[in-house]
């Protein structure tokens, strides 16, 4: 246990993120199939090596079907398919965002990049950033309710044409750069074959080129958009994956918010709740690392607490524990 | 009044169409589905005969066998009635349909196959429950080997792709095709290309007895709104065998074996969509925004620039 | 024959104020039981400095800084030397009586008054005054007019809200900017790194001084502790490690052979309230030779210099400041900031891991900020069921009687509870 809690977490996660990685982009070439609820981005654009298929993507297929269709058979696989989802919600809780996402790793690397060349990150200012969490709630709405919009006639407004079928994935970053992880680098394009198309390839590529600034500059990006984040904190609060917080411990030093890459204000300041996985957490437990406080911050499994915050683990992680020579090259 | 001039458009092309291709007629399953926009994904599968496109249902056929052959080789048998082919299949997922007419003219045994691919929405429950957990499966034309049950057969292999989607096969595809006797590849064999457009063709195979085509891009479609279109084509083969014998009382000196595989294909998407647009559209947005950002902070820490930090 | 020479008021000053030193120091050696033998190190560097005015830091550019909110890690990332001006003489408090208001804090009096005297062992090159409580504020002002120079660094008197969190960051910012010029040098990233593990390693040595005080059988006197990071003003670091590290060395072997400062029933003590300064450790020893041990502390001289560590999560030279900023703000629990529920869960947190008997708050008479949040930490207290006593007090050597009356009630009081206890 106080191996665990003395480790490294930015090296453990590393690896760990490095092998979720390599089985979700390249899996489906070792027979690795996980099945196509999974709550992270393992794309189908990437249909040999995907390791499994994102939830969202089917979802979308799903609701493009006429109302009807869901009375009957449609209806219950609809139920099965989100039940399962939210099974995949339940093991791992929002650290399918930390540990496993792709896009989540690929904006980890482009950070560490950013880091090495010694360019400073981008902050967001505390109102902007409270305004930032409605536009991950607006997108999952509009995927949901886009292509069922397709086969449907709502309040009496005609069916959207047929290009808005897979609206999230037209503008998802992960179509184009999951596969090119593959070097399959044909999904960027722009179809020009009618409007709806020529609109949302354009989206599609425009985010793509956001994502990459973005990420170069600010930490995680594009999680703060992620209308799967927002997916899975609905079915959050009941996971057994879970990130604890013992307020009377608490000295609202800050440092869990430094290490946040979300800017998650809540770890630092709320000495109320306990449990503080939020809406934008991704259960990537830096803040754990980083909290200086005996047992104050701890990541449980199933009611068992699996790394905790100690004063030596965090000495150790801030290289304190030795002394310093006066000229030493230490880097 | 646009639907009234469609109909005399095509009427007029029927009758040309006619006129030119006037030996060439052949047989093959259509499907469509019931009532789509009500929320009804169940299927109707007609047998259909005429000059392709061009069709009228066949309701007798000559001692027809269907057979449905699964995913994994498992083949189930059903009845012809009416014209009505019977989907009433077990599974979930994607089958093949043969179904096979045999009948003496002329002193000749005609054997017929009809050969189509077609995804059961339903299946049994539990089978369905299963696969719903699971995963949808991926149903496939492609790749399956030649059965005991069908003498005569072709089968479409893999296309060579020259464009990005994973789905579905598109015009400018190569589709290559093997074709078998009892099991064994027929090296010889041609087969004969029909377009929904009329467009025809003979495919030889190549020393390999592969026999490969390119779809051919439609020149005529409407592609005011939407580039994107679907089509359809059909794969025909024809295979003689001089053996005689006795098919029910009736003595044959020959047997004449046909084979009709219809496909269906999409506009190529290197009709309509550029790589390059793409590409420089990505670009672009990088470059715009990483330079406004450099410009941003430059103008926001002026300071910065007196102060005396070194980051190395 | 013996030369006669008249003695200078600074000679006279310094005859005092070593014989303020000497008492305290004798004190300590002499009236306390199993006193640890590490310890003459340090009483060695009081005597070094305050009796025979030995200067450490001959060669070393000497920034002096009037609070704990002057970033050490920046000063000893360009090679210059902190000195915590903070004073606790009360000689030197005599002399700052005639600059200040009489009902001015003592502390602040006796800083002013040994910048007045200008005898120094240790002269600052320059004095770096963060704008924390009011009359440091304004000491400020007072210093420059006997010809120091004197920087003053802006410091919010909040702590949670963005926009004083931005602002310290960039106050910090500039604070750099400023010695940078003044020193000559420029900060890289290497030398800034290395002090902050410098100091980062001083205080995990503090964190495990603490592990100490925790146990059931406390092995180190809350004096003694006081001691220790009293030095951290103006010793070397690097000899103040190696003298601490014996300190430790000398625990561990006493934890072995159980030898302990205090008994069994003795009261366990968590301190706070304005921070005893050598040589003024009047309360701290009347309550321990009352036969109480001051387990925990929660003052600007001891805990709150050493607890909170640099936390970074990006080690380039943006990603440090930041984080030495947010230390010396998030962290602080100093009662000049308006809202203070964080110094009271922190008291209430030291009760509860030091398993605390009591707490003693101390108030320097004229220290407003700690008067006026007395009554507010008196009523946590009271909600929390941990008895508290509370004291004023100032530099004074008369005012012994009536407090240690005080202090012994209190003190026999906790033991009686105790004892019931079992």
């Amino acid at each position: 246990m106080k191996k665990i809690d003395n480790m490294n977490l930015n090296k453990v996660r590393f690896t760990i993120q490095v092998i979720t990685f390599l089985l979700i982009v390249y899996g489906g070439y070792i027979g690795l199939d996980l099945g196509d609820k999974l709550p992270t981005f393992a794309c189908v654009f990437n249909p040999e090596g995907t390791g499994g298929k994102c939830y969202l993507g089917m979802i979308q297929h799903d609701l493009d079907h006429p109302w009807q269709a869901f009375l009957g058979f449609a209806g219950i696989a609809f139920l099965i398919s989100l039940f399962i989802f939210v099974l995949w919600v339940w093991v791992l809780n929002k650290a399918w965002c930390g540990y496993v996402c792709p896009l989540g790793t690929m904006q980890d690397w482009l950070t560490s990049l950013r880091k090495k060349l010694k360019v400073k990150f981008i902050e967001y200012d505390w109102a902007n950033r409270e305004s930032i969490k409605k536009v991950k709630w607006i997108l999952l709405i509009l995927l949901l309710l886009l292509p069922f919009m397709v086969s449907n006639s709502l309040l009496g407004l005609p069916k959207l044409p047929g290009g808005l079928t897979m609206p999230f994935c037209d503008i998802c970053p992960g179509r184009m750069l999951i596969p090119a992880f593959v070097g399959d680098f044909n999904q960027f394009y722009i179809d020009f074959s009618n409007p709806t198309d020529l609109i949302m390839t354009s989206l599609g590529m425009i985010v793509v080129g956001l994502f990459i600034v973005g990420s170069f500059f600010k930490k995680r990006f594009f999680c703060y958009f992620c209308p799967m984040a927002a997916f899975q904190y609905i079915f959050s609060k009941q996971s057994l994956f879970k990130l604890y917080k013992d307020g009377s411990k608490c000295t609202k030093c800050g440092d869990c918010y430094n290490a946040c890459d979300m800017d998650i204000l809540e770890i630092a300041d709320d000495i109320k709740n306990k449990n503080l996985v939020t809406e934008d957490c991704t259960l990537c437990l830096k803040c754990v690392a980083a909290c200086p406080e005996e047992g104050c911050l701890e990541a449980n499994f199933a009611g068992k607490t699996i790394f905790k915050s100690t004063k030596e683990g965090f000495i150790l992680r801030m290289a304190m524990n030795q002394q310093i020579q006066k000229e030493s090259n230490n880097d | 009044m646009y639907g009234y001039r469609q109909t005399m458009q095509k009427m007029t092309l029927v009758f040309l169409f006619c006129m030119i291709s006037v030996a060439n007629a052949g047989t093959w399953i259509e499907q469509r589905y019931v009532d789509k926009s009500a929320g009804n994904y169940d299927k109707e599968l007609y047998l259909k005969e005429g000059n392709f496109p061009q069709s009228e249902v066949v309701e007798n056929l000559n001692n027809p066998t269907l057979l449905y052959r699964y995913d994994y080789g498992e083949v189930f048998e059903t009845d012809f009635d009416h014209g009505k082919i019977n989907v009433n299949l077990p599974y979930k997922g994607s089958y093949h349909l043969f179904i096979q007419e045999r009948y003496v003219e002329d002193s000749i045994l005609h054997i017929k196959m009809y050969k189509t691919r077609v995804y059961n929405s339903k299946g049994n429950i539990e089978d369905s429950l299963i696969k719903e957990i699971r995963g949808k499966t991926v149903g496939s034309h492609f790749g399956k080997e030649p059965f005991e049950a069908v003498t005569f057969e072709a089968v479409l292999q893999k296309p060579i792709k020259q464009h990005h989607i994973n789905c579905c096969v598109y015009s400018g595809d190569i589709v290559p095709i093997k074709v078998y006797f009892k099991q064994k590849q027929l090296k010889n064999t041609p087969i004969v290309i029909t377009t929904q457009q009329g467009w025809e063709k003979t495919v030889n195979p190549d020393s390999d007895g592969l026999l490969s085509f390119e779809i051919p891009r439609n020149t005529y479609a409407d592609i005011s709104k939407n580039k994107r279109f679907k089509e359809q084509l059909l794969i025909e083969a024809f295979y003689e065998e001089n053996k005689s014998g006795i098919y029910k009382q009736k003595p044959y000196e020959k047997i004449k074996y046909y084979l009709s595989i219809p496909l269906s294909f999409h506009t190529s998407p290197l009709e309509y969509t550029s790589k390059s647009a793409g590409f420089y559209v990505v670009i672009s947005v990088i470059a715009v925004f990483s330079l406004g950002l450099y410009y941003y902070r430059r103008k926001k820490k002026k300071i910065v620039k007196e102060i005396w930090f070194e980051e190395d | 024959m013996t030369k006669h020479s008249i003695e200078t008021p600074k000679e006279k000053q310094n005859r005092h104020k070593a014989m303020e030193a000497i008492n305290t120091i004798n004190t300590m050696k002499d009236e306390f039981k199993n006193p640890i033998a590490a310890m003459d190190a340090f009483y060695e560097l009081y005597e070094d400095v305050y009796c025979k005015q030995k200067a450490l830091h001959e060669d070393a550019i000497k920034v002096g800084t009037m609070c704990i909110q002057i970033p050490s890690e920046i000063i000893y990332a360009f090679d210059a030397v902190p000195i915590r001006l903070c004073n606790g003489f009360y000689t030197d408090d005599e002399i700052g009586s005639d600059l200040l208001p009489q009902k001015a804090c003592p502390l602040v009096k006796a800083t002013v008054g040994h910048f007045a005297s200008g005898n120094f062992s240790d002269k600052p090159h320059f004095v770096y005054s963060p704008t924390t409580c009011d009359q440091k504020t304004k000491a400020g002002a007072t210093i420059e007019g006997f010809g120091y120079e004197v920087i003053d660094v802006d410091f919010p008197r909040m702590k949670e809200s963005e926009i004083s969190r931005e602002y310290f960051r960039q106050s910090i910012k500039e604070f750099t900017v400023d010695l940078s010029r003044r020193i000559g040098k420029k900060l890289t990233r290497k030398r800034l790194k290395n002090a902050v593990h410098k100091i980062g390693y001083a205080q995990s040595l503090y964190h495990k001084l603490c592990e100490y005080r925790k146990k059931e059988h406390v092995t180190i006197s809350g004096n003694d502790m006081f001691f220790i990071t009293n030095a951290f003003f103006f010793d070397k670091i690097d000899s103040w490690t190696e003298k601490t590290q014996r300190v430790l060395e000398e625990l561990k072997q006493r934890e072995k052979e159980n030898i302990t400062v205090a008994a069994k029933v003795s009261p366990r003590i968590v301190y706070t309230g304005s921070p005893p300064i050598f040589p003024n450790y009047k309360i701290p020893m009347l309550i321990e030779q009352s036969d109480a041990v001051i387990v925990a502390d929660e003052t600007c001289s001891s805990n709150r210099m050493f607890n909170d560590m640099v936390a970074v999560d990006e080690w380039n030279i943006y990603g440090m400041l930041d984080s030495i900023a947010d230390k010396y703000l998030k962290a602080c629990t100093c009662p000049i900031f308006t809202k203070n529920d964080d110094r009271i869960r922190r008291i209430i947190d030291l009760v509860k891991t030091y398993s605390a008997d009591g707490v003693i708050y101390q108030a320097f008479a004229g220290c407003t900020v700690y008067e006026l949040e007395q009554r507010s930490v008196l009523e946590a207290m009271e909600k929390a069921g941990i008895p508290i006593l509370y004291l004023e007090s100032d530099y004074s050597p008369s005012q012994g009687g009536q407090l240690s009356t005080r202090v012994e009630a209190f003190i026999e009081s906790l033991k009686m509870k105790k004892r019931k206890q079992g």
